[in-house]
């Protein structure tokens, strides 16, 4: 989301996600919408650089039964 | 066994009532039916609870009255009425979340923390109002109505654990659970003039607890007192295999250090952010004699300087939206019409957010977390205001017109401690000069809640604020 999408624009991109979103919905947003496209703006400038999250991938322990 | 006809066990501590309780003195049917007639007195005006269940609650009194008289006593909880935030599953019972979504939505299991709670001889005496699904800060709910403020009925409570908050302060109960994901316990313990503890992530299970964000969820007490959050934690905290991120780190007896006083403790105080000129004046003030009594008291203050802690309540809303959109991705297709406008906008309001700045938001977070562990080596526990701003009236809060309402500084403290998950605990420190609570929020190390909680009751015995009735509702009948 950026804070310069119309709410046609918002519905619009929504739906290429394959989530619902009246136009009247994304109208209704408005301010929080600047709120939250400035926090991902603050979050960018931060330099993560060497900072990878610990979640690796651990397959899901076997459920065979015995016999 | 004896009872007791005392008006003013409303506003008692568990501390308080535990001992006249195991003692006989007290019964556990008398304390509950003060605790329903307390609520029957304040829930029209304060609107906290969602549902009373008076007929459960007294039967279950007069369980735990027959177990004590067989001297099967089973500890500081037994026969304790408490209250649940209406997103914890009792088996049984309707989890709704605050929400019409969820209208009827039963539960077919007890919650961990509701199993360990009824395993410890306390009463539930109900469900209690929050924000709908948890995601807000406000405390208003336009579908179940306000939560008011019980030191005045014109203001917000804060949220979104409103019901939580309202309840103890107004005696209607003497301890709670809420939950908290950007300050939902802490906020309104502050601006209600309690105490809250959101334990380190992991300590207590979230398992038959509705998600709002999982990485950053926490379960934690809502009470009177430090004492009694300590007492709670001893019943709630534990591994749980039922939640993927529960902790195995060893639990210790919080209350073991509770008396330790002050002496030999660093409390740090940030120069950066948590005291700057957008903080109230009064609050501000109210902190820093706080800080200045406990540092006559024995403890050894160091200043520390925390250029990069303003970018935490960025991150705790960069990690929080996605979550909560993935949470509530399917409910909301089918059901939009039925949630509150204001929370389908927060939560549409991160349809479009790219997958490369949720993993952005995360990486984050590792690094922020890096920066408060380094800041926090030389200290015990930080010390800082829990809101810093006045608490303002529902009319200033209430949306409209995409207007998203005011109180948007409101969690601004409480959301960098979910993002590093350390033990944060909201006491009062003061009122305003209009006469509303200060909060004062101290945080510690990971798994140190035991230090957390003995600085929070070794300030609690410098002063009363705690023991102060709220203004705007009447005395217990």
């Amino acid at each position: 989301m950026t804070s310069t999408d119309t709410p046609e624009e918002f519905s619009e991109r929504a739906g290429e996600h394959e989530l619902e979103i009246s136009t009247e919905d994304a109208a209704d947003i408005g301010g929080f919408g600047v709120i939250v496209a400035a926090a991902y703006s603050t979050i960018r400038e931060i330099d993560t650089t060497g900072f990878e999250p610990a979640e690796i991938f651990v397959p899901t322990p076997s459920q065979r039964e015995s016999g | 066994m004896a009872s007791i006809n005392n008006s003013n066990l409303a506003y008692k501590s568990v501390g308080e009532l535990a001992p006249l309780l195991e003692s006989g003195e007290l019964s556990p049917v008398d304390l509950t039916q003060s605790s329903l007639d307390r609520i029957a007195q304040l829930q029209s005006t304060l609107n906290a609870f969602l549902e009373v269940w008076e007929e459960s609650a007294l039967e279950d009194a007069r369980v735990a009255e027959a177990e004590i008289a067989a001297g099967r006593y089973l500890g500081p909880l037994h026969g304790i009425p408490v209250g649940l935030k209406d997103l914890i599953d009792v088996a049984g019972a309707k989890t709704t979340g605050g929400s019409r979504v969820l209208a009827n939505n039963m539960a077919t299991f007890d919650a961990t923390v509701v199993a360990k709670l009824r395993s410890a001889g306390a009463i539930f005496m109900g469900k209690l109002n929050l924000v709908e699904f948890a995601l807000g800060f406000t405390g208003l709910n336009s579908h179940t109505g306000d939560v008011k403020n019980p030191w005045n009925n014109e203001r917000i409570t804060a949220g979104s654990s409103s019901g939580s908050a309202a309840a103890v302060t107004a005696g209607m109960l003497p301890v709670s659970l809420g939950s908290d994901t950007g300050g939902s316990i802490r906020m309104p313990a502050a601006l209600c003039g309690i105490a809250g503890l959101k334990p380190t992530y992991g300590r207590v299970s979230r398992a038959g607890v509705l998600d709002l964000s999982w990485s950053m969820d926490h379960v934690g007490p809502m009470a009177r007192t430090t004492q009694d959050c300590a007492l709670m934690m001893n019943v709630l905290a534990g591994h749980d295999s039922r939640d993927p991120a529960s902790s195995a780190q060893p639990v210790p007896d919080f209350t073991e250090d509770l008396n330790g006083g002050l002496n030999g403790l660093k409390i740090g105080v940030p120069t950066d952010y948590f005291f700057d000129d957008f903080v109230d004046p009064e609050i501000g003030a109210s902190v820093h004699a706080s800080i200045e009594l406990m540092s006559a008291n024995g403890a050894e203050v160091v200043e520390l300087s925390m250029p990069w802690v303003d970018k935490g309540r960025a991150i705790n809303l960069g990690v929080l939206l996605p979550e909560a959109v993935s949470v509530h991705e399917k409910m909301l297709a089918k059901n939009a019409e039925q949630y509150t406008p204001a929370v389908r906008s927060r939560i549409q309001a991160g349809f479009n957010i790219p997958a490369i700045d949720y993993i952005r938001a995360k990486r984050a977070r590792l690094w922020f977390n890096q920066q408060m562990a380094t800041s926090m080596k030389r200290i015990d526990v930080l010390i800082t205001p829990s809101v810093p701003i006045q608490t303002p009236t529902i009319a200033e809060c209430t949306p409209s017109n995409g207007n998203p309402g005011g109180g948007g500084g409101i969690p601004m403290f409480t959301g960098v401690f979910d993002v590093t998950g350390q033990p944060s605990h909201s006491i009062p420190c003061g009122y305003t000069e209009d006469g509303m609570p200060i909060g004062m929020m101290i945080t510690g190390h990971p798994f140190d809640e035991k230090t957390v909680l003995r600085v929070g009751h070794a300030y609690e015995q410098l002063t009363d604020w705690q023991q102060r009735p709220p203004m705007d509702i009447p005395a217990p009948n």
